[in-house]
């Protein structure tokens, strides 16, 4: 019983570490919560569906053309929502990023119907090891979100741009002196980020029924994610991804559905007690 | 002289508004844009003291709540329901208020989600208080032996709770509470003259979270049910839509009307595809921040502006 919890936990925590990845990445640059984040999951699932069941065009081109095409996506938003807004007032960013959440969800109501929709099991077949269940499905899921966190962090430490991205991130200014121009790397990061979110719904939204308002749930789990782990800290995001995961699954076990709550919980503890979460910058939340 | 002729006009067209408006369906519309008008003045009033809130729906699902809690369960009437509701919203305000309103910011914006999302959980998992199908059925309101069962009583019921709402934040704005609440917003040049940032920025908060808890109050019996549906952190992320739709610069025009203009389209949307009203509300929301950043309420002064540009040379009386 531990052990499928725990399994269980680890499958779900990998969810929530793709997801909280791409956000904390833009907000660590662009000092933005993307609310539309969960809608780009959204779309990353629909188009994913589209190209492999509609377009019958097979499993690997559905998830690179989905991850680019979110990716294609976040870059249109920075340029033409985001950056326009660089420093204004938070009732415009904060505003900008939910009236973008609250459109795409809109359209792909309208787009793609409210109905569930059932993307084909590329995978079948489950594997029982010792008592433990585990479905072919979640398996290639984890390889698959292993194999993009891998990606992600060779991106960000081995990489000429990758470590112009930490530069921007931890010192702005500094960045700037060294010619590192923190407009190409916002364009750049809301790629990235805004392609992981359209992988993570190419991963993740077979596994379950993908339906327009899909979106809501992932978002509010990445943010209690990125809370957890730091906000802007991707290392926080995959260790408070699986915390959250293995936490979740644990309560849902042994206190049901009150479980729930615990995410919440732990958001309105942390930035009370500790606001920059395990890894985030320490800084002054109070004037 | 012309701006109290409308004042007027606009004032008689309320009061005499259920027997102009004959149709139920819309006639419930008008009365759910009482109840969001209330929660968006509530959130403008927070807004002006500094702090940005996403979490105005738990305090309508807190009064609510306890409304439904008192009428089914210990059989008191709906307008001691209506009282506590307010009471209780305002304590739940006070001690959070007391832990959180020093934070600021986007963080405030999402420990007010969480808080938001946390207390609509609590009803759903708990049986004593209906779980996720809720409570029902809740009894109505008697004035003078008379049941409020037709949507006129609510209709003025709902009207007066506005009109009171409304008096409070503008007599507040007007007050020197009102100019104490503007300068929060600078904090430390506020602090620097001696003015209790926090405390001003407590008193609006628990205000606005008052007058959301009565709201609930009179929706629970309103509804004559309550179910934790009603109070996800979607209604709070509308109620700051319809504000900045409407105009933040006003503390009771712009939310009004932003809440009345939204609630009537998006329901008017919803019976074509239900897909239109989240992408109405998301279309106008960006086209506000980018086009009209003083919301729709500001419209009108810029036509007037653009015309009499247009009428350049024409004596101009200042009316």
């Amino acid at each position: 019983m531990i052990f499928q919890t725990l399994v269980n936990g680890v499958v779900t925590g990998l969810m929530y570490v793709l997801m909280a990845s791409g956000l904390t990445l833009v907000f660590g640059i662009l000092r933005i919560v993307n609310f539309a984040h969960g809608q780009f999951y959204m779309l990353g699932a629909f188009v994913f569906y589209v190209i492999l069941d509609v377009a019958g065009l097979g499993f690997p081109v559905a998830f690179i053309v989905s991850t680019i095409a979110i990716g294609l996506l976040g870059l249109v938003t920075e340029k033409g929502l985001f950056r326009p807004l660089e420093g204004k007032s938070l009732i415009g960013v904060i505003g900008t990023a939910l009236g973008l959440m609250m459109f795409l969800e809109g359209a792909a109501e309208l787009i793609f119907g409210p109905i569930d929709r059932n993307v084909s099991t590329v995978f079948p077949g489950v594997l029982r090891l010792g008592g433990i269940i585990l479905p072919v499905e979640r398996l290639i899921m984890i390889g698959m979100s292993a194999a993009v966190m891998f990606a992600l962090y060779w991106w960000i430490q081995r990489t000429k741009s990758g470590t112009a991205t930490r530069a921007v991130s931890q010192d702005e200014y500094a960045a700037s002196l060294m010619g590192i121009k923190k407009a190409r790397c916002s364009l750049l990061v809301m790629g990235i980020g805004s392609a992981l979110a359209g992988a993570a719904g190419a991963i993740l939204g077979p596994l379950f029924f993908i339906n327009p308002y899909m979106g809501g749930v992932p978002l509010i789990k990445a943010l209690i994610v990125i809370t957890l782990g730091g906000m802007g800290s991707i290392l926080g995001a995959t260790l408070g991804g699986l915390i959250l995961g293995i936490v979740e699954a644990f309560a849902y076990t042994y206190l049901g559905g009150i479980a729930e709550i615990i995410g919440f919980l732990i958001i309105i503890v942390l930035l009370i007690v500790r606001p920059q979460g395990l890894f985030g910058e320490p800084f002054e939340l109070a004037e | 002289m012309r701006k109290k002729a409308v004042f007027i006009a606009f004032g008689v067209l309320v009061l005499v508004l259920p027997f102009l408006v004959r149709d139920d369906y819309y006639m419930h519309l008008i009365i759910l844009s009482g109840i969001y008008s209330i929660l968006c003045m509530g959130w403008v009033l927070i807004l002006r003291a500094g702090q940005f809130s996403l979490g105005q729906a738990a305090f309508l699902a807190i009064g609510a709540y306890t409304s439904a809690i008192l009428a089914l369960k210990f059989a008191l009437s709906p307008w001691l329901g209506l009282l506590a509701g307010g009471i209780s919203a305002a304590i739940v305000a006070l001690l959070l208020g007391w832990i959180v309103l020093r934070i600021r910011g986007l963080y405030f914006a999402v420990i007010t989600l969480a808080f938001n999302g946390a207390v609509q959980l609590i009803p759903a998992n708990v049986d004593y208080l209906g779980g996720w199908i809720g409570l029902a059925p809740i009894p109505s309101f008697t004035l003078g032996g008379i049941e409020f069962i037709d949507k006129t009583s609510w209709y003025y019921l709902i009207l007066a709770l506005v009109v009171l709402s409304g008096l409070v934040t503008w007599r507040i704005e007007r007050s020197r509470l009102g100019r104490y609440f503007k300068a929060t917003a600078n904090e430390s040049l506020a602090q620097s003259i001696g003015i209790d940032t926090v405390g001003y920025r407590m008193l609006a908060f628990v205000i606005a979270c008052l007058f959301a808890g009565l709201a609930g109050g009179i929706l629970a019996p309103y509804l004559n049910y309550v179910a934790p549906g009603d109070f996800a952190v979607w209604k709070s992320i509308q109620v700051q839509i319809q504000s900045t739709i409407g105009g933040t610069g006003s503390l009771v025009a712009g939310p009004v009307t932003g809440a009345t203009m939204l609630i009537i389209l998006g329901e008017v949307l919803r019976a074509y595809a239900k897909g239109l009203e989240p992408l109405l509300y998301g279309l106008l929301l960006l086209v506000v921040i980018f086009l009209l950043p003083d919301g729709l309420i500001s419209l009108p002064g810029i036509i007037r502006k653009r015309m009499r540009i247009q009428n350049k040379g024409e004596p101009q009386n200042c009316s």
